[in-house]
């Protein structure tokens, strides 16, 4: 299996994964005496998860294209389905983040 | 006069009345084949045997036979429940009743139900003789029966558990749960979730590594696929599992206090723990029902299955989003809201998978020509009954509707339509679907559609009125309730429902015992459903052997699309390559179990292994195990040191090459060349079963350490000081010192590999030796550093935390060593040589696995408290 198909597979789960946990630890942060936390590192990390999603979604595209071995163009359309797929759970995630404050 | 005979036998053969000389030597070979694969008959002959067959049956007996008792649990249940103040059962014997109902569906009967259907359907759904790992397919059956049994002996004593499948403390803990009832759930069912852990290892080297050839990733079943994710997703969630259920048995034996608040302890602690395995755990079961109807619906709809591709991949994301899911069981424990709100997005984004699934099922039964057998009925059932489940999972992920009807009747209602429309209805249907290649029985159809019409009916009215008395606010878990509050007829209507589910269980006994026992059900052909996919390839029922011509592959459903299973696609380059293997290996070898081992995404044939042989040593190992748990369990200690030293013996006798491993010696060694049809017969790395073992064990290990390590900062995080006052930070320079002797031990084992693939024997011997004792010194300096560093693990949550790493550490180089000895006094027998070195490899691996976790535990307990006192 070559590196990019390790990334392909991998880039939405550990994205997505990743995504959410950080934002849990951010949104568990203690509120200031203003009340409020900034929602800016979470914003971050969304759009850092989505734009390693798309990565692994252009890498999937690359596996599926590549005309060495007959299983590559199946696990490259495997992968993108999967990396589209937790796109969505992401942008669902993130954009909770948009509506609801930390100190609610 | 000789001659004479001669002639005549010739004369008779080119008449065809006797067998030709090919012909008489492929059928002495055969039945040479069949003798090799054939367990022993007789009474020591069924402790011993390993064939996937006879165990299979035994694994499905033992947990349906399980399913029933704890169905008589729900009835009593339901009849309690069936008229307010009502006195059928007081309130600590309904309090038993439900928490052995959800202990034993959810551990004991579902998952091994989903077990027993994969080692039976996996090999031969993937042209596979056999599981990889035989004896470990025994190991399970036992260990999961003694863990039952375990679990239930609990009723003998009095002791019967009362704390509901979740266990939540500190309703669990010793104080408020005396007695013994906890420790026998607890301990019984670890005893199981080794045995879960164990086949889901079993199974994704299963899929991974004995497709046959030809059979790439793309061309893999939907049930493979789904068995696949859902072995993985038991090592991820069955190990938290294992590590919540020891934590809370240390706080209750030892005094620990890890879920203890007065001592820097958390409850919160348990249920996060708990429901990273709980709730992956509803996936657990409903994954590989996926996989049961994603067979079913394509063989009765007469075509293949719409979107292929897109439901592997859909199972995969369910999986993996599963995991995210464990906080809004959590809801209501006061949580940030917004941290909540991610969870409750990721409840809803696990819609997503699911629809593709549905709609995929749906899709193929609108273009096919479906027909309604019993087994499409029950999947039909699970369609319907799962997407009504599915809605109110949406539902009671919204969180101000999770905090409306948390704990009332609407959840009960809500995860029987999940776990029963979406894992009995299909596991029904897989009985009704393979129980004919099984056992070579028919089931009666118009039982069967009794069958289905009273469950399916009997269900949808015991557990659609559960919603409505939960929204008018029924609790969940009481043993009854005042009139007057307008729950009396939702709960008449469910208890006339479960009776009316009951007796449509009671009918499929029935079937069985007529059809079946009392042999009145038609015998099937090969392929009475004309399937498509192979696992009604074989004969029925399948022979010991599985396949003696192990099948090409070139299509999703073979039996459908290819003319030949010997024959491969004309198209592809390697298909003659291919054929001469499978041919080959029908004729030789013969004295030795051989399975034909493949690549992982094309299914390349890349070696030929031995399976192993019948053997007592599974049984001895589950006895030995359940006997370490029994002797926790009643503080028998010396029996405790003797199942140490009887677990310790089981797994030498375990690994001991057997008999049939000598003889493959001894052909190899006759031959002078380990290769058989250009393949080799001694592998190594990724070709080996045995490497891909290895390598799930250590990833087990990390999750188990990720668990423990994640407790540690959990309870540091709600910890004003840490270490707590009275506590050292402690010093890290002699540990530090210490961790040498671990890493020199590893250079050492991993010299010695080296050195045995260019055959230095002496070299080999001195380097495990040395890693052996480098290792054993390290564990002599922990064990003194836990008793001589002053840290009480029954004082604090800290000292708990600290102790319990440490032990862990000390567990896994026990382990290391105990595996090093039985390589070390193999290599002195001179079982090692340039060609056979995978367990030299395989102790490598796990060494230096040992070495980075006490890196990870190093840090943690030595390094990460300073940390803390610089930021």
């Amino acid at each position: 299996m070559t590196r990019r198909l390790w990334f392909a597979l991998f880039a939405g789960h550990l994205a997505w994964t990743a995504h959410l946990l950080v934002s849990y630890l951010l949104a568990s942060l203690p509120c200031s005496a203003s009340g409020s936390v900034s929602p800016l590192p979470i914003h971050m990390a969304t759009v850092t998860a989505l734009a390693v999603t798309v990565a692994g979604i252009a890498a999937g595209r690359a596996v599926a294209g590549d005309p060495e071995a007959s299983a590559r163009p199946f696990v490259g359309r495997f992968t993108i389905t999967l990396s589209v797929i937790f796109l969505f759970a992401i942008v669902l995630a993130g954009g909770t983040a948009l509506f609801v404050s930390a100190c609610a | 006069m000789i001659r004479q005979l001669k002639q005549v036998v010739r004369r008779l053969r080119e008449l065809g009345m006797l067998p030709s000389e090919r012909q008489a030597a492929k059928a002495a070979q055969r039945d040479a084949l069949e003798r090799t694969w054939h367990d022993p008959d007789g009474l020591y002959g069924w402790f011993i045997t390993v064939q996937n067959g006879p165990v299979v049956n035994r694994y499905m007996s033992a947990a349906f036979a399980l399913f029933l008792l704890s169905g008589i649990e729900t009835l009593m249940i339901r009849t309690q429940l069936a008229v307010p103040d009502n006195r059928f059962v007081g309130p600590s014997h309904y309090n038993q009743l439900f928490t052995m109902h959800g202990s034993i569906m959810m551990f004991l009967v579902t998952v091994p139900l989903m077990e027993g259907f994969a080692s039976f359907a996996l090999p031969v759904l993937l042209g596979a003789r056999e599981l990889p790992f035989p004896r470990m397919t025994a190991f399970g059956f036992w260990t999961f029966l003694f863990g039952a049994v375990l679990l239930y002996s609990s009723r003998l004593f009095h002791q019967v558990p009362e704390v509901g499948w979740t266990a939540y403390v500190p309703l669990a803990s010793a104080e408020y749960s005396p007695g013994l009832g906890v420790d026998f759930w607890l301990l019984g069912l670890s005893v199981a979730e080794v045995a879960a852990l164990g086949a889901g290892i079993e199974l994704i080297i299963a899929t991974l590594k004995l497709r046959a050839p030809g059979m790439t990733l793309g061309r893999m079943p939907i049930y493979a696929w789904s068995i696949l994710v859902t072995a993985y997703a038991m090592l991820f969630a069955f190990t938290p599992l294992l590590v919540s259920t020891t934590l809370l048995e240390l706080d209750r034996k030892l005094g620990m206090r890890f879920f203890d608040p007065n001592a820097g302890g958390d409850p919160l602690l348990w249920q996060h723990l708990f429901w990273i395995f709980g709730h992956p755990d509803v996936y657990i079961q409903f994954l590989p029902a996926v996989g049961i109807v994603s067979l079913v619906v394509p063989a009765f709809a007469r075509r293949p299955l719409v979107g292929h591709g897109l439901v592997a991949a859909a199972l995969a994301a369910t999986a993996i989003i599963s995991f995210g899911l464990w906080v809004h069981h959590m809801f209501t424990a006061g949580l940030s809201v917004l941290g909540m709100s991610f969870f409750a997005a990721a409840s809803m984004a696990i819609a997503i998978p699911a629809g593709i699934q549905v709609l995929s099922w749906i899709a193929t039964l609108w273009k096919g020509r479906p027909v309604f057998t019993t087994s499409l009925l029950f999947a039909l059932g699970f369609i319907v009954t799962f997407a009504v489940g599915g809605v109110t999972g949406v539902m009671v992920a919204a969180i101000p509707f999770d905090w409306q009807v948390h704990d009332t009747h609407f959840v009960v209602g809500h995860f029987h339509y999940v776990l029963v429309g979406g894992v009995i209805f299909p596991i029904f249907a897989g009985f009704y679907y393979w129980v004919p290649k099984m056992v070579g029985r028919l089931l009666s159809e118009r039982l069967g559609k009794w069958n289905f019409w009273l469950m399916f009916a009997g269900f949808q009215l015991a557990f659609f009125p559960m919603h409505i008395s939960g929204l008018l606010g029924m609790p969940r878990r009481i043993y009854t309730y005042p009139a007057g509050l307008g729950w009396e007829l939702p709960n008449l209507i469910s208890t006339a429902g479960a009776y009316t589910l009951g007796i449509g269980a009671a009918l499929f006994v029935w079937n069985v015992a007529w059809s079946i026992v009392l042999g009145r059900g038609a015998r099937p052909d090969d392929n009475p459903w004309g399937a498509g996919t192979m696992d009604w390839a074989t004969s029925t029922p399948p022979p010991d052997e599985g396949y003696r011509v192990i099948p090409v592959v070139s299509s999703r459903y073979p039996l459908w699309e290819q003319a030949r299973l010997d024959a491969g696609d004309p198209h592809d380059p390697q298909a003659l390559r291919h054929e001469r293997i499978v041919r080959g290996l029908a004729e030789s070898p013969a004295g030795w179990r051989a399975q034909l081992v493949t690549s992982v995404l094309t299914a390349e044939p890349q070696a030929i292994v031995l399976l192993s042989g019948p053997s007592i040593w599974p049984l001895i190992a589950a006895i030995v195990l359940t006997l370490n748990f029994v002797a926790t369990l009643f503080d028998i200690y010396w029996l405790l040191a003797l199942s140490v030293l009887g677990t310790i013996g089981a797994t030498i006798g375990w690994l001991w090459p057997s008999k049939q491993d000598r003889e493959r010696r001894l052909v190899d060694e006759g031959a002078g060349d380990a290769r058989l049809h250009g393949l080799p017969v001694y592998t190594s790395g990724t070709s080996a079963p045995a490497w891909w073992t290895m390598a799930h064990i250590i990833l087990v290990v990390a999750v188990a350490t990720a668990c423990l390590v994640m407790s540690y900062y959990y309870l540091q995080a709600g910890a004003t000081a840490w270490p707590p006052p009275g506590y050292d930070v402690p010093d890290f320079v002699v540990p530090g010192a210490a961790s040498l002797l671990l890493l020199a031990g590893t250079l050492a084992v991993w010299w010695a590999e080296r050195r045995v693939r260019r055959g230095a024997q002496a070299q080999l011997k001195l380097g495990l030796a040395v890693a052996g004792a480098a290792g054993a010194a390290f564990l002599a300096w922990l064990i003194l550093e836990m008793m001589r560093s002053g840290i009480s693990a029954s004082a604090h949550a800290y000292g708990s935390a600290v102790m319990t790493l440490l032990g862990y550490q000390a567990v896994l180089v026990l382990a290391g060593l105990l595996v090093l000895g039985v390589v070390l006094l193999q290599a002195l027998l001179g079982y090692f040589d340039a060609r056979r070195f995978l367990a030299v490899q395989n102790t490598a691996m796990y060494y230096t696995a040992v070495a980075v976790n006490w890196l990870v535990v190093f840090g943690v307990v030595y390094g990460s408290p300073y940390l803390s006192l610089v930021f």
